[in-house]
């Protein structure tokens, strides 16, 4: 006697970004079968596929790219060339789109041409995958059962980023001028095609085993997976096609500098789980789980590449208590603990060997020989970092759901942290230590609150649900151990200090006159009327960078918090989810990689030729507004950061919001009616995300953006609407 | 009770599973183990050319901003924009307080990418030690000469700009955190027997493909001497090339363009560069702003050569011109002597109607290349400040709308330069016979008269050679220093002096030539600037160096 399910399910995604010239397209396939087809046995199979289409202009949308040798300069994004177009100018001039000219790199920005002129970026992907498993359960035995599964991916993708140069024209010295594409012209229209899959295999076999003796409830699970994962791709660039609309790679000739690239990857690990789970009656529980973790990252003859995680919690359920039963007003009041301990090996593979890679070639009597050179320092020990967890708290329900809670405080501390060294060593070492090590230390803690109240009313004949749920989150992490070269200043030193802190100097207001000027230290050349004055505070006399600390606060909030609001009324239903955060700050200057400060729009004054927000230009300090509370106005950085572009105290913000990130709002039409016309259920709703946000930043700048750059795609706010019909 | 230990025994028997280590042990397929790289002569060759790039990034990062002739009279870069190429090398010229540690460590400061370097010829030298038993003698040998040099040309880097330095050799274990700086003299004697070794055991001539020769070798030997004040150790390196058959190419113009193996007697180390792996982009900023405009772009003219460059040189017969009716600031409509110039003026600049790709430069106002003036039109767009655009080392069959990358060899060392730090060294030696032999020969190939000279007059023809027949090689800047004369007034040295150019206006077929200055104030060198500060991550982290005293 055998059962057999079928699911079956397809779709369709269809998205254009809110700039042009963005899409995306999604087809998706899903089919199940569960089968019991022998007694004791139960098959599943799952087969699913995706295909994408993705279409973008040639430039990025906002952010930095770190792209091909033919793709574009991340700085040219889009919506930074927005931000440096000057609005008062004319959509067109002469037939080609008009430019303005950033003044520091002499570059024409133009987001109208970089959207519609500049050629496009066309990803076409394919995903399959397949899983099965098999499962048993033992006759003799009850409770015993097991199983084995498989499953596998393959997913290819495929580009082609045609790159098509314009010109535009822009204001010259007072007169139109063409422009050409910021991206050069010397490759004429040029093309890039690239082609990657991926591969992954995975096997899982299981044994379980659930039993109740009377009010003892026992679980049991060992478990082992293996995991190979593999990848390969290759690529392709021309230059010089003569006809933009036959893009292929036959029609032009190669790139001069390295036309063809191609590279495979291979990863494995493979683990062993166990898992015991014991209560009592539903009043004491216990579980044990254990995992035993391989990477083919660490070293398989030290026994590096093993890490043993284990973890254990127990519950205790009072509401369950005789003592407790007169208790009415209590629903269910559980205590728990629990503490344990987790793996992570994200870091470079192989760094635990000695080799050579390949370098750049070489060029001797006209022909061209490779070269190597070593990929990095080994260290032999190199292996998990870890991170201990433990967790208290408890869960409470009373008055039938008017109010319930739950608490939890935890302790994170996470060691042998896999760190990048070299920030501890001097430069006259050429870099000859371990490339990684197990170094650093953070701990995190913090305490989770969420407290929900449910009930219901009648209101006009019909029942009235509803509910709230508020939460918050406040957490601390902290370096513990760091790679602080040892003679800095102690404001200096990273441990100790909350992570994510920003680093700076301490600002101490305007300076307003000469006399002071005269009488205070300052950075680099002699500051005027209206720069930023910092706080020497070595007392040398001079600014430098051992004034500079970590003085600001983390630009990740420390405290979180969320609010819920739903309800159920005669065929509506309503939800809303508001979230924030705080105890943080967002600096609006930016520091590169390199550890360089330099200022943004937001800063700056009509930096590189862009446009300013009006309070820079409002409240400058001048001789019309001496009291102004913004620097003076400059056009051209006097240093590359200028000395008000330095990271300091003056333009850190508090970031603190609060946002409306969804709500939703339905109607079901009452079944009596739908039915008559055969329908079962018919649902109406409006759904927004991201609705509105409050906070102090300026105009602008996204609180949940990881830092102000110059030009971000900004999140979007969405408003959608939707049927749900059920047959 | 019983039912509970059965559950229990079969769980923990079933989680003694396979530990299958074996199943992670996976090969990269983008590197290969040290010890089967070393092992194999073809195979550790490829080791040895990664290290080849450092002949050329030594002198590629000469000074981040800009080449090094800019912060002399030779050289100006026009735009006003804050940026390299730009105007910091005009602020580095000015000198005074900008010049702080950590400004000068930036656009000057080589000591972690230098020494980096050092560590991986360090380090292959070691691994050549160590698993290198299965090359022949004569491999092994062989690229242990070639990196030696290699390091001694590093080393010498590094204590050209920071005299006392810290020294390491192979012994990779002597490499520690806090560690104290060795004196200058340790550091010459340190590259002076890597030198000697390289010398000893390279090939007289690489067997026509390139790689290290001992005439590289003896010749690296002269420069590297001749900074270390050894003069004897320069006078013996250069009688050894004398004798290995170099000569001066007859043309001065094919001296620096043409490698060995296409028939140029006089080039000794040259780096070459093929675009499939890589150009380089000294044409796109150095090439006359008109090359760009009669293909509908801009760029080039980035920096050109300055007034008091083309004043250096003498007329094709011996002798210099009178300059003073170009020294007039209301104009005069003369025409500048340029054509009577001397042969490696003719090599070296472009001025006004001279020959250039098929068309005649044009650097006044309006014209092809055109004119900007300095400071007050901020971006020349490849028109020149100066009057003038840079002839030596531009590729003149680059043609750019093509390609912008270029792939013209760098010439490192040349003969002529051989014979010129003998002169020097000979002079010092108060030997005058050689040192007149020799300058007399740079001066025959361009057929310049010469009669001996001693004493000063000898030095100043010295000084006189090599400014001119060196020109934009990256020399000039460090032989100012090295003599300390950098400090001294200018026209001796770099102190209170400004760069002119000539404004040329075309009026009718004739035009007027004014002069002006393309500088805003007086150009600066402390003292200080001699020896480069050390970088304050080694402050930080290295307890046994402290920051040199003319820094603190």
């Amino acid at each position: 006697m055998s059962t057999q399910d079928f699911f079956a399910s397809i779709g369709y995604l269809g998205q254009k970004g809110n700039i042009d010239n963005f899409k995306y397209r999604r087809y998706n396939l899903r089919a199940n079968i569960d089968s019991d087809f022998a007694r004791n046995f139960h098959f599943s199979l799952g087969l699913s596929g995706t295909i994408g289409r993705r279409h973008t202009p040639g430039y990025a949308s906002g952010g930095t790219d770190a792209n091909s040798y033919l793709g574009e300069q991340g700085f040219l994004s889009i919506a930074r060339q927005t931000i440096q177009m000057h609005p008062y100018l004319p959509e067109k001039y002469d037939g080609l789109y008009s430019a303005a000219i950033q003044n520091n790199t002499g570059l024409a920005n133009s987001p109208l041409a970089a959207i519609y002129e500049s050629g496009y970026k066309q990803t076409r992907s394919a995903d399959v995958q397949a899983n099965m498993s098999l499962s048993y359960s033992f006759p003799w035995i009850d409770g015993l059962s097991a199983k084995i599964s498989g499953s596998y991916e393959y997913s290819t993708s495929q580009n082609k980023n045609l790159n098509t140069p314009y010109s535009v024209m822009a204001i010259l010295n007072g007169n139109w001028a063409k422009q050409s594409d910021p991206r050069g012209t010397a490759s004429g229209i040029n093309l890039g095609e690239g082609q990657s899959n991926y591969e992954q295999l995975v096997g899982q076999a299981s044994l379980n085993y659930i039993h109740s003796f009377g009010k003892h409830n026992v679980e049991a699970m060992v478990l082992t997976e293996v995991r190979d994962d593999k990848s390969n791709n290759l690529s392709a660039y021309i230059k010089n096609l003569p006809f933009a609309q036959l893009p292929e790679l036959s029609n032009g000739v190669p790139i001069d500098e390295n036309p063809i690239g191609g590279s495979s990857w291979n990863s494995r690990t493979a683990g062993n789980v166990f898992r015991v789970k014991y209560d009592y009656d539903n009043r004491y529980l216990a579980e044990v789980t254990g995992r035993y973790d391989g990477s083919y990252k660490f070293n398989g003859m030290t026994g590096d590449r093993w890490g043993f995680f284990p973890s254990a919690s127990v519950g205790w359920r009072l509401s369950k208590e005789k003592f407790m039963e007169n208790v009415d007003f209590i629903d269910d009041l559980k205590l728990r603990a629990s503490v344990g301990l987790l793996g992570n090996d994200g870091v470079s593979a192989y760094m635990y060997l000695s080799n050579y890679s390949q370098g750049g070639s070489i060029v001797l009597n006209g022909n061209i020989y490779p070269s190597y050179y070593t990929s990095g320092i080994a260290n032999n020990n190199l292996t998990w970092e870890k991170t201990l967890s433990w967790n208290v708290g408890y869960d409470l329900s009373m008055w039938n759901g008017l109010l319930g809670m739950e608490v939890d405080g935890f302790y994170n501390y996470t060691y042998d942290i896999l760190t990048a060294l070299g920030s501890d060593m001097p430069g006259s070492m050429g870099g000859y230590y371990p490339t990684y090590g197990n170094i650093n230390k953070i701990d995190a803690k913090g305490i989770d609150i969420l407290i929900t109240h449910r009930n219901n009313f009648m209101l006009l004949g019909k029942r009235f649900d509803y509910g709230i749920t508020a939460s918050v989150t406040r957490s601390k992490t902290r370096w513990l151990e760091y790679q602080d070269a040892p003679n800095i200043m102690e404001w200096q030193k990273v441990s100790g200090t909350v992570y994510g802190s920003i680093s700076g100097w301490n600002a101490d207001g305007l300076f307003r006159s000469e006399e002071e000027i005269d009488n205070s230290a300052w950075y680099g050349t002699r500051p005027n009327v209206g720069d930023i004055k910092y706080k020497d505070l070595n007392g040398d006399g001079k600014i430098t960078w051992d004034d500079r600390g970590i003085f600001g606060r983390s630009n990740r909030p420390q405290l979180t918090y969320g609010l819920n609001l739903n309800f159920n009324w005669n065929g509506f239903d309503f939800n809303a989810q508001f979230t924030g955060g705080a105890l943080f700050d967002v600096s609006l200057t930016g520091t590169y990689y390199n550890g360089y400060d330099d200022n943004t729009i937001w800063t700056q004054t009509f930096k590189e030729g862009a446009n300013s927000p009006l309070y820079l230009v409002k409240h400058a300090v001048s001789i019309d507004n001496p009291d102004g509370t913004y620097p003076r106005i400059t056009l051209g950085a006097t240093g590359h950061g200028g000395d008000n572009g330095l990271s300091s105290s003056f333009w850190w913000r508090d970031g603190k919001y609060i946002r409306l990130k969804s709500a939703q709002l339905g109607y079901t039409i009452p079944a009596k009616l739908t039915r008559k016309v055969g329908i079962e259920g018919l649902r109406l709703y409006v759904e927004g995300a991201n609705l509105f946000t409050i906070d102090g930043l300026p105009k602008g700048i996204d609180p949940e953006a990881p830092g102000v750059n110059n030009g971000y795609y900004p999140q979007q706010r969405t408003v959608m609407g939707g049927i749900t019909l059920t047959l | 009770m019983k039912n509970i230990i059965k559950i229990l025994s079969f769980v923990i028997a079933s989680s003694l599973l396979i530990s299958c280590n074996g199943y992670l042990d996976t090969d990269p397929t983008d590197r290969v183990s040290d010890k089967m790289l070393w092992s194999n002569e073809a195979t550790a060759e490829y080791a040895v050319n990664n290290l080849y790039s450092y002949l050329a990034s030594v002198n590629g990062s000469q000074f981040l901003a800009g080449m090094t002739e800019s912060l002399t009279d030779e050289f100006k870069y026009g735009s006003y924009n804050y940026n390299s190429l730009c105007y910091i090398p005009s602020e580095f010229a000015y000198g005074g307080s900008t010049l702080t540690s950590n400004y000068v460590d930036v656009y000057m400061g080589v000591w972690e990418s230098r020494y980096t370097q050092i560590r991986r010829t360090n380090e292959n030298i070691h691994n050549l030690k160590k698993y290198g038993d299965g090359l022949g003698d004569n491999a092994k040998t062989q690229f242990e000469a070639e990196m030696r040099f290699i390091r001694a040309w590093l080393y010498f880097d590094l204590v050209k700009r920071y005299k006392e330095v810290i020294i390491y050799d192979e012994d990779l274990s002597k490499i520690s955190k806090d560690k104290a700086l060795d004196t200058e003299e340790k550091a010459w004697d340190f590259i002076q027997s890597d030198l000697e070794y390289a010398a000893s055991k390279l090939p007289t001539q690489a067997d026509a493909n390139g790689r290290l020769d001992k005439g590289a070798a003896y010749a690296f030997m002269t420069r590297a001497m001749l900074y270390a004040g050894r003069w004897q150790a320069v006078v013996d390196a250069a009688n050894k090339v004398m004798g290995l058959g170099y000569k001066l190419n007859d043309s001065y113009a094919d001296s620096f363009k043409i490698t060995a193996d296409k028939g140029n007697p006089e080039a000794i180390l040259e780096y070459e560069y093929n675009l499939t792996v890589g150009g380089h982009d000294f044409d796109s900023y150095y090439t006359p702003g008109g090359d760009f405009t009669v293909i509908d772009k801009i760029g080039g003219g980035y920096g050109t050569p300055t007034q008091e460059m083309v004043e250096s040189y003498e007329l094709a017969g011996g002798g210099f011109p009178d300059w003073s009716p170009w020294h007039n600031t209301d104009g005069t409509m003369q025409t500048p002597p340029y054509a009577n110039l001397e042969p490696r003026f003719q090599a070296t600049v472009l001025y006004n109607g001279a020959s250039w790709k098929g068309r005649k430069i044009e650097p006044y106002v309006g014209g092809t290349d055109g004119w900007c003036q300095w400071n007050v039109d901020k971006e020349p767009k490849g028109r020149t400040t100066t009057g003038y655009y840079l002839r030596k080392l531009v590729d003149e069959n680059h043609d750019l709308s093509k390609q912008s990358s270029s792939s013209q060899p760098l010439i490192l060392i040349r003969y002529a330069e051989v014979l010129l730090n003998k002169a020097e060294a000979c002079y010092r030696r108060n030997n005058a016979t050689d040192a007149n032999v020799a300058i007399k020969a740079i001066r025959s190939r361009v057929g310049l008269p010469y009669s001996d000279k001693n004493g000063d007059a000898l030095w100043t023809a010295i000084r006189q050679e090599r400014k001119v027949e060196l020109a934009y090689e990256g020399l000039w800047y460090w032989d100012l220093r090295r003599w300390g004369d950098a400090s001294k007034a200018y026209p001796i040295g770099l102190n209170a002096y400004q760069a002119h150019g000539l404004k040329i206006e075309k009026i009718g077929s004739d035009y007027l030539y004014t002069y002006v200055s393309v500088d805003d104030k007086d150009r600066n060198f402390p003292e200080k600037l001699y020896r480069l500060p050390l970088p304050s991550s080694e402050l930080t982290t290295n307890s046994m160096v402290n920051q040199y005293p003319e820094w603190q």
